[in-house]
């Protein structure tokens, strides 16, 4: 079961060391920055030490998780959509019911990449029992000192500040459903980071249901001109070229992919700032930011015939298919 | 490093401690990191904490815990409504209606129905199927009938005790975690900061309330509906702004020659008059004055305050004896017109009935004013009702007001619950209840100021000019009927 990639994933995000000026742009520029902030992200096996001067840095960046008007403010916007399509997609995987305050009550989840806990805290709400994994240190100590701010959420997440891989390596495992959003686009080798992923779900007899959530970003031109363009050029969130449009992944990618993982793209929807008062909502279209749900092969029927629609997802419009695409 | 990024990590939630939280060691990759709080402040435990503690068991207050309890999204929410007297949960109708009514617009009755009270509102409230607004100093009127809004009727006069018991029995049957905490006062407010950093003297983010029988309470949320003069609103150190309008609007029920479903208002030189039906065939009086006028009104005898009454209300114009009936006439000439061109319209003129005597209590009278709180929310706070805002009752609005924001913050809290939100949260609140409702408020008490202020100009071409405003209004359709929308509101 434990599929132990040929080479550890790395946050593709080593490469920018510079400091960036706190980013107002697009969503991701934010996670960008965080993933490309430099020695805190080490791998913690590597037991690199910190500068304090890019510690400081950090430390600056870390403590502004969550600040209702820092740099993260896009990503505390997009992440009520994304929690509407987990509970939306967990319950349709489960036979749950999607309606209910609590959907995730008793379900055990890992959020790869986990930063300072905006989703962590959320899918807490919803009933979860919640591990955030990161290999910022920071990060992660301001997750842990935040969830402390209300018991309820204290008692259902923990943190740990430790990659997919070497989680899966320890032996932990048994994860209800494993989301990695907004991390995707930014590991080298997307199919082996899924393959770890898919790793850390416990085993069928023990939850038929479980999935992983993928929240990435397509590689379409609305995209490149969204994140790209808007992010690096207009915006000015991080020097030009840093970030490759070629990482960008598209459904199908995703889907081969997954299908490598012993995984089926089950269904997808979009994510884009069109709600009212310019909320983000889950959309039918997949060109920019999209989130979808990969089961194992062997709980979804051949052919996708039980994929988009066939849950109560497609009524919050989680159940744009990928295949449109 | 560890130290370093531990002393980070406090210095950027300053107040919270989290002694144990571990950085993760190099070293040691798999070390869990965990917060348990130790510091000084009492810790809490998750049972303790309520998601939200509503100040005040008024009407607006008891529609919030209504709303939450009947909504399957919300009402596992853990709720309390503190008052400093206890509250009835029940209304038992007295021969002659109170003074204190409320026009209730189809909006509000949406927000009744979802709140499970609007059986009983409607049981012992009074219709009004049309409205007919005219002025003291020119001809011309405007009329609006529910028919012409597809509408079976628009609206009702209920008195307030009647919707505050209705509420508070609905929030207590509807299945949800409501609690009533009475009589309970509210000696202190701790919230966090407005960057929602933790209080100094708390071991959490929460809020805490304490209560003078020493009790505190831990909430997620904090809802003033504590009144114009809230308490919560002054701990909290938000402002308000407004003014008076050195008038007083006086409140008194009359029996008429025979009942109406029509809500009158004229415009009188010192302030607008309304007659609306109320419970049992009678009248509520509505009556904004000079304050000397309004002490001679409440010093007369049953009769004499139903002449004042039908003088006020049926004296011909003055401009038609003002020398300026041509500009007058030229507007209903205008009017006929433009009404002709916009087919059907407006209805006729109808006589308001007589009013007899005064029936029930004594008139009494209150001081007009527009306050408005300059923020509506902060972290884990928001405001409801007349705490947020009071607009001078020219026409009812207060109530609507408040139950328009009863509804827009139970939306968002099921909104918060459903994408698993933080119901305290500043930036939820902020742009899922405040910011939605401070533009209704504003629009409200703008067109609320210009109607009162432009009616206070007595000058008789400018009531001339009015007049034609009138008459224009009613007899162009579609616009009396969007001002009309606008002033139902929820139409919107």
């Amino acid at each position: 079961m434990a599929l132990r990639p040929s080479r550890p994933v790395q946050p593709a995000t080593r490469r920018l060391r510079a400091p960036a000026p706190p980013p107002p742009g697009p969503i991701l520029a934010p996670l960008r920055r965080f993933l490309a902030s430099p020695s805190t992200a080490a791998s913690p096996a590597a037991g690199a030490s910190v500068d304090p001067r890019e510690a400081a840095k950090f430390g600056a960046l870390a403590a502004s998780w969550w600040s209702p008007s820092g740099p993260f403010a896009p990503l505390h916007a997009l992440n009520p959509a994304r929690v509407r399509f987990v509970r939306e997609s967990l319950a349709a995987c489960r036979g749950g019911d999607a309606g209910a305050p609590e959907p995730l009550k008793g379900l055990r989840v890992l959020d790869v990449g986990c930063g300072g806990g905006v989703l962590s805290e959320s899918l807490a709400r919803l009933g979860a029992s919640v591990t955030g994994i990161d290999v910022a240190a920071a990060s992660v100590a301001v997750a842990a000192a935040h969830a402390g701010g209300d018991p309820l959420v204290a008692g259902r997440v923990s943190y740990r500040c430790i990659s997919a891989e070497d989680l899966a390596a320890s032996g932990t495992g048994g994860f209800d459903a494993v989301i990695a959003s907004e991390v995707l686009e930014h590991v080298r080798r997307p199919h082996d980071f899924l393959a770890v992923l898919a790793s850390l779900l416990a085993p069928p007899e023990a939850s038929p249901g479980a999935a992983v959530i993928i929240s990435t970003i397509n590689r379409t031109p609305a995209a490149w001109a969204f994140a790209i363009a808007g992010a690096e050029y207009v915006a000015r969130v991080v020097p030009p070229g840093t970030h490759s449009f070629k990482k960008f992944v598209t459904p199908q990618e995703l889907a081969i992919m997954a299908d490598a993982s012993g995984l089926k793209l089950w269904h997808a929807s979009g994510m884009a700032p069109l709600g009212p008062g310019g909320a983000w909502a889950l959309t039918g279209a997949l060109d920019v930011n999209y989130i979808a749900t990969l089961r194992r092969a062997g709980e979804v029927q051949a052919g996708g015939a039980e994929g988009p629609g066939a849950g109560p997802g497609a009524e919050a419009g989680a159940g744009a298919g990928a295949e449109r695409q | 490093m560890n130290g370093a990024v531990r002393r980070l990590a406090r210095s950027a939630l300053s107040s919270l401690a989290f002694p144990s939280a571990q950085a993760c060691p190099g070293s040691a990759p798999g070390v869990i990191t965990s917060l348990r709080a130790l510091s000084a402040a009492r810790s809490v435990s998750p049972d303790e904490c309520y998601d939200v503690v509503i100040v005040g068991g008024g009407m607006v207050g008891a529609a919030v815990a209504a709303l939450l309890g009947g909504n399957r999204m919300t009402q596992q929410m853990r709720v309390a409504v503190l008052d400093v007297k206890p509250q009835p949960l029940s209304f038992t109708p007295a021969p002659v209606p109170g003074l204190r009514v409320s026009t209730i617009t189809p909006g509000s009755i949406g927000v009744l129905k979802a709140a499970g009270a609007w059986e009983e509102v409607e049981a012992l409230s009074a219709p009004f199927v049309d409205m007919q607004v005219w002025d003291a100093a020119a001809p011309g009127h405007i009329r609006w009938s529910a028919r012409d809004l597809g509408e079976e009727r628009m609206g009702v006069v209920a008195e307030n005790p009647l919707l505050q018991a209705s509420l508070l029995r609905a929030a207590q049957r509807s299945g949800g975690r409501t609690e009533f905490l009475w009589p309970a006062e509210l000696r202190g407010l701790r919230l966090p900061d407005e960057q929602g950093r933790p209080h100094p003297g708390c071991s959490h983010g929460l809020a805490e309330l304490d209560l003078a029988d020493g009790r505190t309470l831990v909430a997620r949320l904090v809802v003033a509906a504590d009144g114009s003069a809230s308490r919560v609103r002054q701990m909290a150190g938000l402002r308000t702004w407004g003014w008076g309008y050195g008038q007083r609007g006086v409140v008194a029920t009359v029996s008429t020659a025979e009942p109406h479903v029509t809500a009158f208002q004229r415009f009188l030189p010192t302030g607008p008059l309304a007659l609306l039906p109320v419970r049992g065939g009678l009248s509520s009086i509505v009556w904004s004055t000079t304050p000397e006028a309004a002490a001679a009104l409440e010093a007369l005898g049953p009769r004499e305050f139903a002449a004042a009454v039908n003088k006020a209300l049926l004296d011909p114009p003055a401009s038609a004896a003002s020398g300026f009936a041509p500009v007058s006439s030229l507007a209903e000439a205008l009017g006929r017109m433009v009404g002709a061109g916009a087919g059907g319209g407006g209805g006729g003129w109808r006589e308001p009935p007589r009013a007899v005597e005064l029936v029930g209590s004594s008139p009494k009278s209150f001081p007009l004013q527009l306050k408005q709180a300059g923020r509506f929310v902060l972290p884990r706070l928001a405001l409801v009702g007349d705490a947020a805002h009071a607009v001078h009752p020219l026409a009812g609005q207060g109530v609507n007001l408040g139950l328009g924001d009863a509804g827009a913050l139970a939306e968002a809290l099921r909104g918060a619950v459903a994408g698993g939100s933080d119901p305290g949260d500043a930036r939820l609140l902020g742009e899922a209840y405040e910011a939605p409702r401070r533009r209704a408020v504003l629009a409200m008490t703008a067109a609320m100021d210009g109607v009162k202020r432009a009616f206070a100009v007595q000058a008789p071409p400018f009531a001339a000019v009015r007049g034609l405003g009138l008459g224009l209004i009613n007899a162009v359709g579609p616009v009396r009927n969007g001002i009309m929308n606008y002033a139902m509101m929820g139409n919107t």
